[in-house]
């Protein structure tokens, strides 16, 4: 920063070449994507740089809405307003410029960034945070009339509601089947979860009735001690679980899931979890290396393996061994990337050994939550994050204190993202 | 009956982290030229990569303690801001050593080395 100081110094007594003076401009940074990994590493380049980069975040929505927790508002214990923060003060209080506006092409010898709106945004660092993508047209049926009617609510937002008004409607003694694809996908305890708070919402007022999940993976990905326990006690005979069924498709008007090998089955309300794949502007700028869905990174600066100068974060990543696609984890990523870029940008080496926690609360009911927990470090031998050995763990029963701790984490990390 | 609990001075952690950045520097020690301008140059450079170090991993705390450790106002999570660094290498070698209950804390504790729990510790501290 040294030789910056002085280009500055000689900016101040106007004796500088074009060429200094392009070099003594702020660094510009774009961050495509607001969600739990883009915001935190616009917030992080802000603060860390002290103001001295520019940032800019391309994000169509004028808001962020929280996708952990949201099983709480398809639950009916809460309301969208709960887990919904405007993006204000990451711009008033940060300087962070928000574009609303969806990124739709990325030229990564050029450096820039094309927008739908026709707009096109120069970058000296991009950082892609591009969530996940649903990968509708595995499930032929959705295109189908009436597919609109099957909802995934995989991303927080309109759906989260609509899932809701639809359980809210479904008869007493219905049937609500969730599916599950393989894994990996966004949030692994996340549809365990809705299982729960859906049976917890049954359980009240509709108790006649039932929740099937079904679950193209083995067994339970994640948690699966901890809420086998909660399904055989508290939601005695309400969920069935039934692993090893991958759905292939649905007809819409009959809310008839189809299996790979099982019989069909017919359901109330169907909600169905596509794969997933990296969010499509990761994909379309050819960065989905892993089986054409998912981003590789060098998890020290959270670089892509294709182009050093994008940092790609989040659900969108090739994950380390044992690495949930999470919320905590994005966010981590965002500060890793920020750190990164500044070193970078500064002319110095980054931090060679990034150390980070994930910590993920999924509710069991209304107020009573599980958590599970892991430190991840960087292993240079292994150029990956490895979790440390012996280190981490889970709950050992559902519980009221770590619902609110669950509350907690929440407000804490939109204050760390957002705030 | 409860042992008699070992209690670290801030000068102790203080001397042990920077004890451990000494250690650090000549892994961290860029190539340059030799001479005292240079070692002194080195070993500043050293000790503020490892200052970094101590706040990216510190960093990783706010997302259940807050941004900076500065917790929410209610939040039943304690903010780690501010408060004096000896009184935070106790705990979190406490949780490690399975000497504190809790949730979620123990479990984190043990997959960190006692020189970063001090360097974090510091970080916070220094967070006024």
């Amino acid at each position: 920063m040294g030789t910056l100081g002085g280009l500055m110094g000689a900016a101040a007594l106007g004796m500088l070449t074009p060429r200094q003076a392009r070099a003594a401009a702020p660094a510009r940074v774009v961050v495509i994507g607001g969600g739990y990994g883009g915001a935190t590493a616009a917030r992080y380049l802000r603060t860390w740089s002290r103001g001295a980069v520019d940032v800019t975040l391309v994000e169509p929505d004028a808001a962020f809405v929280s996708c952990p927790l949201s099983n709480l508002v398809i639950g009916g214990r809460r309301g969208m307003a709960d887990i919904t923060l405007a993006y204000d003060t990451l711009v008033r209080r940060h300087g962070v410029r928000h574009v609303r506006d969806t990124a739709v092409a990325i030229d990564a010898a050029a450096r820039t960034v094309r927008l739908a709106g026709g707009a096109t945004l120069p970058y000296d660092r991009l950082v892609l945070s591009p969530g996940v993508e649903m990968q509708a047209s595995a499930i032929p049926g959705l295109a189908r009339p009436g597919g609109e009617q099957i909802l995934h609510a995989w991303k927080a937002g309109p759906q989260t509601e609509a899932l809701f008004r639809q359980l809210a409607a479904m008869r007493d003694g219905g049937t609500f089947a969730i599916t599950i694809p393989l894994a990996p996908y966004r949030c692994p305890p996340g549809p365990y979860e809705r299982a729960c708070l859906v049976a917890d919402y049954l359980r009240q007022y509709k108790p006649r009735s039932k929740v099937l999940v079904f679950d193209a993976n083995p067994d339970i990905t994640s948690k699966g001690a901890l809420f086998r326990q909660v399904w055989q006690t508290r939601y005695q005979g309400m969920i069935e679980y039934r692993p090893q069924h991958e759905t292939v498709d649905v007809d819409p008007a009959t809310r008839t899931i189809k299996f790979d090998v099982q019989d069909d089955e017919r359901a109330d309300v169907v909600n169905l979890i596509p794969p997933q794949r990296a969010g499509a502007i990761a994909v379309a700028a050819g960065l989905a290396t892993a089986n054409a869905r998912w981003c590789e990174v060098d998890f020290q600066t959270m670089a892509s393996n294709m182009a050093p100068e994008i940092h790609v974060l989040g659900d969108a990543v090739q994950i380390a061994p044992l690495m949930p696609k999470s919320g905590t984890m994005a966010n981590q990523h965002g500060k890793v990337a920020a750190a990164a870029i500044l070193q970078r940008l500064a002319g110095l080496a980054p931090d060679p050994a990034p150390l980070y926690t994930n910590t993920c609360y999924s509710f069991t009911s209304a107020t009573e939550a599980i958590h599970i927990a892991s430190v991840h470090r960087y292993d240079p031998a292994e150029r990956t994050m490895v979790t440390v050995p012996g280190a981490g763990g889970l709950s050992t029963a559902p519980n009221t204190r770590e619902g609110q701790y669950a509350w907690a984490w929440a407000r804490s990390i939109w204050a760390d993202m957002l705030g | 009956m409860t042992a008699p609990r070992r209690r670290m001075t801030p000068a102790r952690g203080l001397a042990a982290w920077l004890a451990a950045m000494a250690c650090a520097a000549p892994a961290l020690a860029q190539t340059g030229t030799s001479g005292p301008a240079s070692e002194a140059r080195t070993t500043v450079e050293a000790q503020s990569a490892r200052m970094q170090q101590a706040r990216n991993q510190a960093a990783s705390c706010a997302v259940c303690h807050g941004p900076d450790g500065r917790a929410p106002a209610d939040s039943p999570v304690p903010g780690l801001a501010g408060r004096a660094q000896a009184d935070l290498v106790e705990m979190m070698l406490d949780y490690k050593n399975g000497k504190r209950t809790g949730t979620v804390m123990p479990q984190i504790a043990k997959g960190y080395s006692d020189t970063e729990i001090i360097a974090i510790a510091s970080w916070f501290a220094d967070q006024k």
